[in-house]
């Protein structure tokens, strides 16, 4: 039994769809949006993995494990600022985070 | 059937992130998204890519844990008070069942093949290409992950006057 291209693509474009939809979903909860956005990464860091045992090429592994480090950086960082934005005005909504300034 | 192995995890991943943009509350969105991490590092495993899938594990458990604490305890401190479900303790004992028993595949499972026998992306290996050919990228992804930390740090510093009190 071999593993299609096709079934790759699909679970790949289904994490970043749910990604997505999550996004959409809780667009009034900046949390929840963070959640969605590991999905997205997720479903990157799986196309490039499979696709660098496909053809046999380390690359894509390496390219997943900067994915795998981007993804805790982009927590991290979104946190921080969310702390941030939480100090000034103590709460979290998404509608009024464009009247944060610099 | 190695393939079999793989539409299972891969299945895993699917309805595990399904759930964690389905359920409401967010403890259990964080559990589905753990799971669903889980199951991509067996998936990594399965390719000979064990270093990579315990690089994504390690990270993801800390990037949530941090997560879970911000989001239950600073930022929104009565959901984690809000009453969970009764069967809670009951999906909380198959999840972490479900945990174990990938974890206990990964370790002993060899490698699964998609067409031809999986290549050699052991540790040794990837560090070879990595200082080798992604040199550049490694030094800059680095300066980048630094900076940003640095500048987030600089950003949280509370500017105090100097009695010591916050302006």
């Amino acid at each position: 039994m071999i593993i299609d291209v096709p079934v790759i693509l699909t679970v790949s474009s289904f994490l970043v769809f749910f990604g997505l939809w999550g996004i959409l979903r809780h667009r009034g909860d900046l949390m929840r949006i963070l959640l969605a956005l590991q999905l997205i990464f997720l479903g990157s860091l799986f196309n490039f993995s499979m696709g660098s045992a496909l053809f046999s090429d380390a690359s894509g592994v390496i390219f997943s494990l900067f994915i795998a480090c981007l993804t805790g950086v982009q927590t991290v960082a979104s946190l921080a600022l969310f702390l941030l934005y939480f100090r000034k005005h103590d709460r979290l909504i998404p509608d009024h985070i464009e009247k944060m300034k610099g | 059937m190695y393939a079999v192995e793989f539409y299972i995890f891969a299945f895993l991943v699917l309805i595990s992130a399904f759930l964690s943009v389905m359920v409401k509350h967010i403890l259990y969105a964080a559990f589905c998204q753990i799971q669903a991490v889980v199951a991509m590092a067996g998936i990594l495993a399965g390719l000979n890519a064990k270093f990579v899938g315990f690089a994504l594990l390690s990270v993801t458990a800390t990037s949530l844990l941090v997560f879970l604490v911000f989001s239950l305890i600073v930022f929104d401190f009565h959901q984690a008070h809000a009453k969970l479900p009764e069967k809670a303790s009951r999906s909380s004992l198959i999840f972490f069942i479900l945990l174990g028993v990938q974890t206990i595949y990964m370790f002993f499972k060899p490698q699964w093949s998609i067409r031809k026998p999986a290549p050699d992306f052991s540790l040794p290996e990837l560090g070879n290409i990595l200082y080798a050919d992604y040199g550049l990228c490694v030094v800059i992804f680095a300066a980048l992950v630094l900076s940003s930390m640095v500048g987030i740090a600089a950003l949280l510093v509370r500017k105090t006057d100097k009695n010591g009190e916050k302006p």
